[in-house]
């Protein structure tokens, strides 16, 4: 069993709405940095998972610039399209989005994870689903848990409360890093707003009279 | 002294004994006259007997008349001790007469009759022809032992090897010899061996001379010799000679005493030329006599001022017409005559044919047709003269008769080509038929069908004005409403029958592309004529068609009933014996050497529904057809294996396999369901209601099945507990109370009362107080029209008549058809709470109104029959359906637009599989909510199951909530656990509920 620390970072998206930023970010980026001496000479599975209730908002995870002992992928299921140490991403597509990769531990092992998609705008804000991405660490034949990684929650706008990414990591195997700036793109939310706006002046004109 | 004067006393008080008993024997010997026993005969119809019948003859030994009163001869064999007893009416034994007392006739039955006058007991008895006892005996108490004596014996005979008898045993008779008392019967020495002996069996009638014991003279009766009848062909006239003798008088008159008939009379009477001469008359008949049956008593006096009297019957055979020999009254005044008449053959059916005098006798109170029961080869048109004996055939059961001719001995066609002119009438339900009687008939209204189950069985459809209800389905029993409807709905029938009398290897009445004709279609064009006989169910009036008639589907098949809206359907179906085990042996499930359980006894003669595979999967496909149909949330049913579940989960897998998914389940047994071969049980769509706690069943003794009880809650929280009942058949019989007393109630109503007050008083109080509502509703077979008592008893006690309040005026409610009349076997009735719940209610009249050849047998069908059955819901069972609707008020509050929800993302453990998150809701309202609540996951994902859920409410999962009250803005939040083998993802939607969950 683990004992989390929690890191709480900012939540944006809310943040921009508030403000009527014009330019929404992508999503927030981190670097992880997991460290796995204390299993040195072991052959172990780093599986990397992603899942929310099937009425949340689409999103994407991007893993990139893995390094590490990476061997061969040994399993992988749902949304998840790429290979390591190539780019790797997860969609909340299915029943089970994961990617199994087999290491050999006792060194660090890091990639890039990043989040695009409106997660933080749910269809109905008085019921939201969010999405979670986990990394845990399992014995070669995938019959044990060695140890639970880290997880992203990702939770939408809901009863008032801005939306929020929580990431939980193990303390004692990972360090994890906010990246660089996201490159800015049109929010599907203000395509959505100018489109009600839009509907809502068409329905004033056709009200009878 | 004080010896001594014991001494004296002892003697005194014995001979005050004495003399007590003494004078209580004076009046017994008084009551004992001289009355024997005089003559014994067992051979009657043994196979060499000379008489038909055993008898036993008494004789009066004595000098004065008696009058015995409750009197018995009884019989015992000869080491028997029980005994058989013969009551004899009063009869009295003048000094000198003799008794006959007729027994039992044997197998043989080819001799002679004992001679008249004699006694013939309501009981009686079958004597051996050798050996046993008998007894005449003062009163009607049967003897008890093998060794009775003294008490009411009035005189005992043991004979052949018998074990007790007065003195010695008296010789037995033989197949041609009886036994004789001596001296004609005076004899009586207590000693059956010696005042006994075998002659040639000879009955003495209390008409025989008379025989003066002990020299005393008696007077002996007139005897007569009379003819029983004197037959004569009309024209040529008949004599019979009569004749009268006295052993101590002169016969010296005789006379007609009957009235007069032209042409009969006595002629040259001669008196006796002395005392014990025999004095003759001759009855004749002139040639003019006209064809009939006279009966003409005959009386002989003497002078003592006796007299004798006896009946000869003349008959005149002749050529009498159609109209004379079936005169206007009840029966035929040529029955069992034989006769010559004419007619043109009008109609062939497969038993004879019918004639009608062409030209009438203008009479409309006599038929002018005639059936002659003759199967041979005629020709319609043909005029024929035919010579037969007129009888008055009664149909079995059948509360009149029909004139018709049989043992024809000569047809001959007289000329052919003729036609006759069907008598126009209209059978308006009134019309007496009995004048129409084999007339050829052309019914000018149209007629509706009021039972076509024996269609295919019989080729037969019963017809009336209109459609009859049973009068007890409308009216009290024994009311003179009631009555008059009963008598009205007698009137009103007419079965279309199609001239075969068997099996119909073609279904009539279906031309023209039509597969059915169902009760309430109409149907005009009727011409044909006018039988009488067997119908299915009894006998009656039946027109033999002779021009196929014109059916109208005045009734046609309907779709399953739509009911006023409500949020719970109950519907009620006997399914016409749905049993996994078949009458062959097999089951359902490939199994042989099965039995069916019926009290403490399995075996396959058990088994009442499918003989084998092949009528059971048409059986459950045609069930399976009307079930989904009526697509009731809760379905009673009546008429199912008593095999524990078996059969009813086996009618569920059907259904569920029918549809594609799980939509019903079984309610699990109650603890008992009785001893019969059949139960009721219950199936309910889970996905509508839940059970709450088990069924409950009243095993009393009363019950012939014990009705079962559940109590169920809808989506909405609301309770109503279902009873099913299925009471005591009106078919089967019990004695006294629970016979069929004719108030239209048929057998065992005492039963059936009994069970509708124990449901009422007992087995629903018992559910409300289990269930904790007082919302009852009992629906079922329970064997009784509407208005029959049990009804009665159960809506005296609050329960009010569904079908009654919803159909009634709309419609005749009915669901089943028995002797051409509808009644209401099955029933809706709710509690007075339920009662304002209740929507509405309905039958489906899928099978009441078809015919039987079209359910699940395929035995004892035609082929033409069997290839008209068909998979649907029609003639599913004999019952039809019944179904209600109701709208229960909910008893819970969905508070979700109060809070908000938050589900987390969630995580899957890789290795167990399981699926887990956290949701979270927070009080959105502004104002505090007050709990507890329940979380539903509605909708949720096909194949997904909450693991950790509180529960399931219509087979939707919950996460109890139990706070007592969340605050404006806080937050609760609770971890799920998900399964999910599917491929797809998971979700619902979300509902926050209170209230009485």
């Amino acid at each position: 069993m683990f004992n989390f620390t929690h890191i709480v970072r900012q939540a944006m998206l809310a943040l921009a709405l508030a403000f009527a930023s014009a330019a929404a970010a992508a999503g927030p980026a981190y670097l992880v940095t997991i460290h796995t001496s204390m299993y040195s000479g072991e052959s172990g599975l780093l599986d990397f998972g992603f899942l929310g209730d099937a009425a949340a908002t689409a999103e994407l995870v991007t893993l990139s610039d893995f390094s590490g002992a990476f061997g061969g992928e040994y399993d992988r299921a749902g949304g998840v399209a790429g290979d390591i140490p190539g780019a790797v991403v997860f969609s909340n597509t299915g029943s089970a989005n994961f990617l199994t990769q087999q290491v050999v531990l006792g060194g660090d092992f890091t990639f890039k994870i990043s989040f695009s998609g409106d997660y933080a705008i749910p269809a109905d804000p008085a019921d939201a689903a969010g999405l979670t991405f986990v990394v845990a660490l399992f014995d070669a034949s995938l019959t044990g848990l060695l140890a639970d990684l880290v997880q992203f929650d990702l939770l939408p706008f809901n009863a008032g409360e801005a939306a929020s990414v929580t990431v939980t990591a193990n303390p004692d195997m990972v360090e994890v890093s906010g990246a660089a700036a996201q490159v800015p793109e049109p929010s599907q939310l203000l395509l959505v707003l100018s489109a009600l706006a839009l509907a809502g002046a068409a329905l004033r004109r056709r009200a009878p009279r | 002294m004080k010896k001594l004067v014991a001494t004296i006393h002892a003697p005194g008080r014995l001979t005050v004994l004495a003399a007590l008993l003494a004078g209580l024997s004076v009046p017994a010997m008084a009551a004992s006259p001289n009355l024997v026993i005089s003559q014994l005969y067992g051979a009657g119809g043994n196979n060499g007997g000379v008489f038909k019948n055993d008898f036993i003859e008494i004789f009066n030994r004595g000098a004065t008349a008696f009058t015995a009163t409750g009197w018995s001869v009884q019989y015992a064999s000869a080491s028997g001790t029980t005994w058989q007893k013969s009551s004899l009416p009063s009869f009295t034994v003048e000094p000198g007469q003799y008794v006959l007392i007729q027994q039992s006739p044997g197998n043989d039955g080819g001799q002679p009759a004992l001679p008249s006058p004699l006694i013939v007991p309501a009981v009686m008895f079958n004597m051996s022809g050798t050996t046993g006892k008998v007894a005449l005996v003062g009163n009607d108490v049967a003897l008890t032992g093998g060794t009775p004596t003294g008490g009411a014996i009035v005189d005992f005979v043991g004979f052949g090897g018998a074990t007790h008898f007065e003195g010695a045993v008296a010789p037995g008779p033989t197949t041609t010899l009886s036994i004789f008392r001596a001296g004609g019967g005076c004899a009586d020495t207590d000693n059956n061996g010696a005042d006994f002996a075998r002659a040639a069996a000879a009955p003495r009638t209390s008409d025989a001379p008379r025989n003066a014991c002990g020299g005393t003279p008696v007077a002996q009766p007139i005897v007569l010799t009379c003819p029983a009848s004197l037959a004569m062909e009309q024209g040529a006239g008949a004599v019979a000679a009569l004749s009268a003798t006295d052993a101590d008088s002169i016969v010296n008159g005789a006379s007609i005493t009957s009235a007069p008939v032209a042409g009969i009379a006595l002629a040259g009477f001669t008196p006796a030329s002395a005392v014990g001469g025999a004095a003759s008359v001759s009855l004749q008949a002139d040639a003019g006599v006209a064809p009939g049956s006279y009966p003409v008593a005959v009386r002989f006096t003497n002078d003592a001022a006796q007299e004798q009297s006896c009946t000869v019957t003349v008959n005149v055979t002749g050529q009498v017409a159609i109209p004379q020999i079936q005169g206007a009254g009840a029966t035929s005044a040529f029955d069992n005559m034989v006769v010559v008449t004419e007619g043109v053959v009008t109609h062939k059916v497969a038993n004879g044919y019918f004639l009608q005098d062409a030209a009438g006798d203008g009479n409309p109170a006599t038929s002018d047709g005639l059936f002659v029961f003759s199967p041979g080869a005629v020709n319609l048109g043909d005029l024929m003269r035919v010579r037969g004996t007129i009888t008055e055939y009664r149909p079995t059961g059948a509360p009149r008769t029909y004139t018709e001719m049989k043992d024809v001995t000569s047809a001959v066609v007289l000329s052919s080509e003729h036609s006759v002119t069907p008598a126009n009438i209209v059978f308006d339900g009134t019309l007496d038929l009995a004048p129409f009687e084999a007339m050829l008939v052309n019914i000018n209204n149209g007629l509706t069908v009021n039972q076509a189950s024996f269609l295919g069985s019989r080729g037969e459809l019963t017809l009336a004005a209109g459609r009859r209800e049973t009068a007890t389905n409308r009216y009290r029993p024994g009311t003179p409403e009631a009555l008059a409807m009963a008598a009205a709905n007698a009137r009103n029938s007419l079965v279309l029958d199609d001239s075969l009398f068997t099996i119909p290897t073609v279904i009539p009445y279906i031309d023209g592309g039509r597969r059915v004709v169902r009760a309430g279609d109409t149907v005009t064009g009727l011409t044909g004529v006018i039988d009488y006989g067997s119908i299915g169910g009894g006998a009656g009036f039946k027109l033999q068609y002779s021009v196929e008639p014109s059916f109208s589907a005045t009734n046609p098949r309907a779709d399953a009933p739509q009911l006023a809206s409500g949020n719970i359907k109950v519907a009620s179906a006997n399914v016409l014996n749905y049993f996994t085990t078949f009458t062959d042996g097999g089951d359902a499930f490939g199994a042989t050497g099965q039995g069916c359980t019926l009290g403490a006894t399995a075996s396959a003669a058990n088994c009442r529904g499918a003989d084998n595979l092949a009528e059971f999967e048409r059986q459950t496909r045609k069930i399976v057809s009307e079930m989904l149909a009526i697509d009731a949330d809760v379905f009673g049913l009546m008429e199912i294996q008593n095999n524990g579940d078996i059969a009813t989960d086996y009618l569920v897998r059907q259904l569920n396999g029918a549809v594609g998914f799980p939509v019903y389940a079984y309610v699990p047994a109650p603890a008992a369901t009785g001893t019969d071969a059949i139960r009721v049980s219950m199936i309910y769509k889970p996905a509508r209601v839940d059970l709450v706690g088990g069924a409950l069943s009243d095993t009393d003794s009363v019950n012939t099945r014990p009705p079962m009880a559940q109590t169920f809650r809808a989506a909405n929280g609301a309770r109503f507990s279902l009873v099913v009942s299925h009471m005591h058949a009106k078919s089967s019989c019990g004695s006294g109370a629970n016979a069929d007393l004719g108030d239209g109630q048929g057998c065992s109503n005492l039963r059936r009362t009994q069970q509708a007050t124990r449901l009422a008083d007992v087995f629903i109080p018992q559910i409300v107080a289990a269930a904790g509502d007082s919302d009852v509703l009992v629906m079922g077979d329970l064997n009784a029209n509407s208005a029959e008592d049990p009804l009665y008893v159960l809506t005296e006690r609050g329960l009010v008549n569904q079908l009654e309040r919803f159909v009634r005026p709309l419609a005749t409610p009915y669901t089943y058809v028995f002797n051409g009349e509808t009644g209401n076997l099955d029933h809706a009735l709710a509690t007075a709470s339920l009662n304002v719940q209740m929507t509405d209610a309905a039958q489906w009249h899928n099978n009441a109104d078809e015919p039987a050849m079209i359910d699940y047998n395929l035995d004892g069908k035609s082929a033409a029959a069997v290839a008209l059955i068909e998979d649907h819901a029609y003639r599913a069972a004999d019952h039809d359906p019944v179904l209600v609707s109701m709208n229960l008020p909910s008893t819970i509050s969905d508070v979700s637009g109060g809070f908000a929800v938050l589900r987390s993302g969630l995580v899957q453990n890789r290795i167990t599989g399981k699926i887990s998150g956290t949701v979270t809701v927070t009080n959105t309202s502004g104002a505090p909510l007050t709990g507890p609540f329940q979380f539903q996951f509605s909708n949720l994902s096909p194949g997904v199951t909450v693991d950790n859920a509180s529960g399931t409410r219509v087979g939707v999962p919950y996460i109890t909530v139990a706070n007592a009250s969340i605050a404006p803005g806080a937050k609760v939040s609770f971890s799920v656990v998900f399964t999910n083998p599917t491929r797809g993802g998971i979700t619902y939607t979300p509902k926050m509920l209170t209230g009485s969950f």
